[in-house]
């Protein structure tokens, strides 16, 4: 396996995908940060000029940003927690022997396949709208003053709407984790005399930690950039309530073409000192250490010299 | 009339958009995974690890660059480009579950080969790939699923002509296009594909979802 | 023909030297066994004949030929792995045939071999199953079949029996003891088991940290052991050394009894201690006996002795029995 023609080999295999990668992160990502210094906006051609730090400046001191970060931060947490506690809730509950498993497991895991265009849609005019959506009816039903959700509490609506698409994805993780737990162990807690809740606490909680870690790094991956369902549910009102960061470059690039205000806060929404606060795991530049240690925790790769095939370890 | 092939029209972008880019991925990540995982150095954990690091930049970071790039290739309200956006957003997880399944093709398996006389070809031909299909179809299957539902850089890199599925369905976000039968009918014919893939996947989900950490 | 040579060997793994320098010999229809500890290298060794690994610096000859920068594929040589290696997807008539139809051997002619070769290794109903409906023992002749299939100039067997159960693991050896002397091919046989290699081995070659500490005919080792390292590792139970004063008496630092050299008494010797643990097999009885002077020993009495748990025992070393070994470790 390994003479040293094929390890040539394999380093040229390797290297497209790198390239593509690199170029894909580094290119436009050095764009973006010299537009942030530049005046740049669509609508004005050939008015471009070097103006420094002014649209930081300018981003930083909108009230806007300030509102959209809050917001980003808020619907990543809520999100989180609503997917991973309800996730262990559901992946009890399903783990549980006289359930149709296959069926309901395709059932719950649904959602998760749904466009987020459409999830989005179904919700805020079947579900969420004040005149016939289904919480009206039903509030009109039992007498009650139906509520324009998207209106009144917009990133509410929007975190529900965004953990219902993400609560499937933990619980199918969860479960699997959760179905790989020894049941001798259960059983030789059981002889112990541990409790239902004990086992939870001490054998099952600890034995799902690394899934939960999965989930929480993943989906914060992924709702950083929620998008989509802001777009076209609440284009991100009333006012700044329900945007977020990238919705706000967004709105700032293609909206309001100001492209070196935008870039500055795309440079601002990419520095992951941003989402320490949502994100405990979050890495961040300072702390190469703790990130490190977490993200090999999470993913084990025993690529060093541990392949079946490498002759480090091998037995001899 | 003019609804209905107006439909079909941004359900072959979906398809040809989500197929493509995974086609494409697969091109450049099989060669990858496979020397990753058979041929392992040094810096392989941490390749791997840095190609997953890119997954954690928010995409809106090169929105823009990547709007104006494009604007000025004649990219923006193409399929090709899309499919290459998302190709490039897919390719760490392309590469990471390749990767995975890749190695638990036991290496003695590709030694014996050898030992055999099989060269690099008749090697990777009778004895990699009828081992590898399994979870090169799952990585597939999976990356496309990722791809139709793709709704960040869908809705803004595309307007009409190339828009797929999803961008095509943000527009009935509007309320003049509100029409709730067609609403639903667009919206269950977008989702039903998937589902039924999601359905043949399930098994090998959670694996390529958490890239390889929990199985 | 068959001949094996490895002309000073080395081998390294960036800074790490795995193959110190090894020369040695393989003759042409010998069975040659590589024994060792974890991590001697052994596996390595037989992995650079295979030509699955380069060699840092030295040469690989087989039949006088070199083929040191020469492919696995056109060594001539056959390989059976430790996990078997089948391929899975292909049924248990395929995998034999594999080779050939590498070698672009006509269908009639393979089929001919994969035949044959089911015939010696009672493998005839199973051809057309996948390895993965196969017992551990059925998927261990699949992979000598598909190694017998070749004629190859050499068989190469890495460790091929450790994922079987001890019964079997018995049957296996006598099997493949008997298809070499069927077929009188060179076999370089890889193992930790010292059992196997005294019960296979024309020539046994004893590794240690990549070096061949000694290279001779099962009983020459057993006899004759170059030096401690050697003595322990082949007989089992393993010989039992007592330094000191003792040892000073037969005018060495350090004295060597094998388990079954001990002459038992119950009333006189040259050593007395106390039964610790005694087992008695029947045919043997093993007494581990802890010596008053603090060492721990193990005796063997053929058949049935009469003492248990707790009781005094003595122990004497037939005089002509006694390995003496230097400072060093080395036979003297």
């Amino acid at each position: 396996m390994a003479t040293a023609h094929q390890r040539t080999l394999a380093r040229f295999m390797v290297a497209p995908s790198v390239v593509l990668l690199l170029l894909w992160m580094i290119v436009p990502l050095a764009m973006t940060l010299w537009f942030s210094f530049q005046r740049y906006n669509l609508l004005m051609p050939g008015m471009e000029e070097f103006i420094g730090l002014s649209n930081y400046r300018y981003f930083l001191t909108d009230p806007g940003f300030w509102t959209a970060l809050t917001n980003t931060l808020l619907m990543v947490a809520g999100i989180l927690l609503i997917s991973v506690v309800g996730g262990v809730g559901l992946a009890m509950l399903i783990d549980q022997p006289i359930f149709g498993q296959g069926i309901v497991r395709l059932l719950v895991l649904a959602p998760f396949f749904v466009m987020p265009t459409v999830s989005a849609l179904i919700w805020k005019n079947m579900f969420m709208n004040p005149e016939n959506g289904l919480f009206a009816s039903l509030a009109r039903a039992v007498g009650a003053q139906p509520i324009d959700f998207l209106g009144q509490y917009p990133l509410l609506s929007i975190i529900v709407i965004v953990a219902w698409q993400w609560l499937p994805f933990a619980t199918l993780i969860l479960l699997t984790s959760l179905q790989s737990l020894d049941s001798e162990q259960v059983e030789a807690a059981e002889m112990d005399g541990a409790s239902a809740w004990a086992r939870f606490t001490h054998l099952t909680l600890p034995h799902m930690s690394r899934a939960i870690t999965v989930v929480i790094l993943i989906e914060t991956i992924f709702l950083l950039s929620v998008f989509a369902e802001i777009l076209v549910t609440t284009n991100g009102g009333p006012g700044y309530q329900s945007t977020n960061l990238t919705y706000l470059v967004y709105s700032q690039a293609l909206l309001q073409f100001d492209v070196g205000g935008a870039s500055a806060g795309g440079i601002v929404a990419v520095d992951p000192r941003q989402h320490r606060g949502a994100l405990p795991d979050a890495p961040d530049r300072q702390d190469a250490g703790l990130r490190g240690r977490t993200w090999h925790a999470a993913f084990p790769i025993r690529a060093n010299g541990s392949s079946p095939s490498s002759p480090g370890r091998r037995p001899c | 009339m003019q609804e209905r092939s107006n439909y079909f029209r941004h359900f072959m972008n979906s398809v040809v958009i989500s197929i493509g880019s995974t086609l494409l991925g697969l091109l450049v990540a099989v060669p990858a995974a496979w020397s990753m995982a058979f041929q392992p150095t040094r810096r392989t954990k941490d390749l791997l690890m840095w190609m997953l690091s890119t997954k954690m930049m928010p995409a809106v970071g090169v929105l823009i660059p990547i709007y104006i790039l494009f604007q000025r290739a004649g990219l923006l309200d193409n399929r090709f480009g899309v499919m290459v956006v998302l190709m490039l957003m897919n390719l760490p997880i392309i590469v990471w579950m390749l990767y995975t399944y890749f190695r638990e093709i036991p290496g003695e398996i590709l030694e014996a080969a050898r030992m055999d006389g099989a060269g690099l070809w008749n090697e990777i031909r009778h004895v990699l790939t009828p081992m590898a299909v399994p979870g090169i179809a799952s990585t597939m299957l999976l990356n496309i699923i990722l791809a139709w539902n793709e709704a960040f850089w869908t809705l803004n890199l595309t307007a009409s002509k190339a828009a797929p599925l999803t961008a095509f369905i943000a527009s009935y976000s509007s309320p003049e296009g509100l029409f709730y039968a067609k609403l639903s009918a667009a919206s269950t014919m977008a989702i039903a594909p998937i589902l039924v893939m999601g359905w043949f996947s399930q098994k090998q989900l959670v694996r390529g979802l958490t890239f390889g950490a929990v199985k | 023909m068959g001949r094996i040579t490895l002309e000073n060997v080395r081998k390294a793994f960036g800074d790490v030297e795995v193959i110190p320098g090894v020369d040695l010999t393989i003759e042409d229809g010998e069975f040659a066994v590589f024994v060792g500890p974890s991590g001697c290298g052994k596996s390595t060794l037989l992995r650079l004949i295979a030509g699955l690994e380069d060699v840092t610096s030295g040469r690989i000859l087989i039949d006088g030929q070199d083929v040191t920068a020469a492919p696995p594929a056109r060594r001539r040589l056959a390989m059976v792995f430790q996990s078997y290696a089948l391929y899975p997807h292909m049924s248990v008539r395929k995998n034999i045939a594999f080779p050939l139809k590498m070698a672009k051997m006509p269908e009639a002619e393979q089929q001919r071999r994969v035949a044959k070769a089911a015939r010696i290794l009672n493998l005839d109903s199973y051809l057309d199953r996948r390895p993965g409906q196969l017992s551990g023992g059925q998927r261990q002749r699949v992979a000598i079949g598909r190694a017998i299939v070749r004629e190859p100039e050499a068989f190469l067997f890495d460790e091929p029996l450790s994922n079987l159960d001890a019964a079997l693991r018995v049957n296996m050896r006598v099997e493949i003891s008997q298809l070499h002397n069927n077929l009188k091919t060179t076999m370089v046989y890889v193992t930790h088991d010292q059992v196997e290699a005294m019960t296979m081995a024309d020539k046994i070659v004893v590794l240690r940290a990549g070096r061949v500490e000694q290279v001779g005919s099962p009983l020459a080792l057993y006899n004759k052991p170059a030096n401690k390292f050697v003595a322990g590792f082949i007989g089992s139970p393993n010989m039992n050394f007592i330094d000191g004063e003792a040892a000073a008496r037969h005018g060495a630092h350090s004295i060597g009894v094998r388990p079954e050299h001990w002459r038992l008494s119950t009333t006189e010797g040259a050593f007395a201690g106390q039964v610790g643990v005694a087992e008695h097999l029947g045919s043997d009885t093993f007494l581990h006996v802890d010596l008053d002077g603090g060492a721990h020993v193990i005796a063997r009495a053929s058949g049935e002795f009469p003492v248990s748990h707790g009781d005094r025992i003595w122990l004497t070393p037939q005089d002509d029995r006694v390995y003496r070994f230097d400072k060093q470790g080395l036979a003297a």
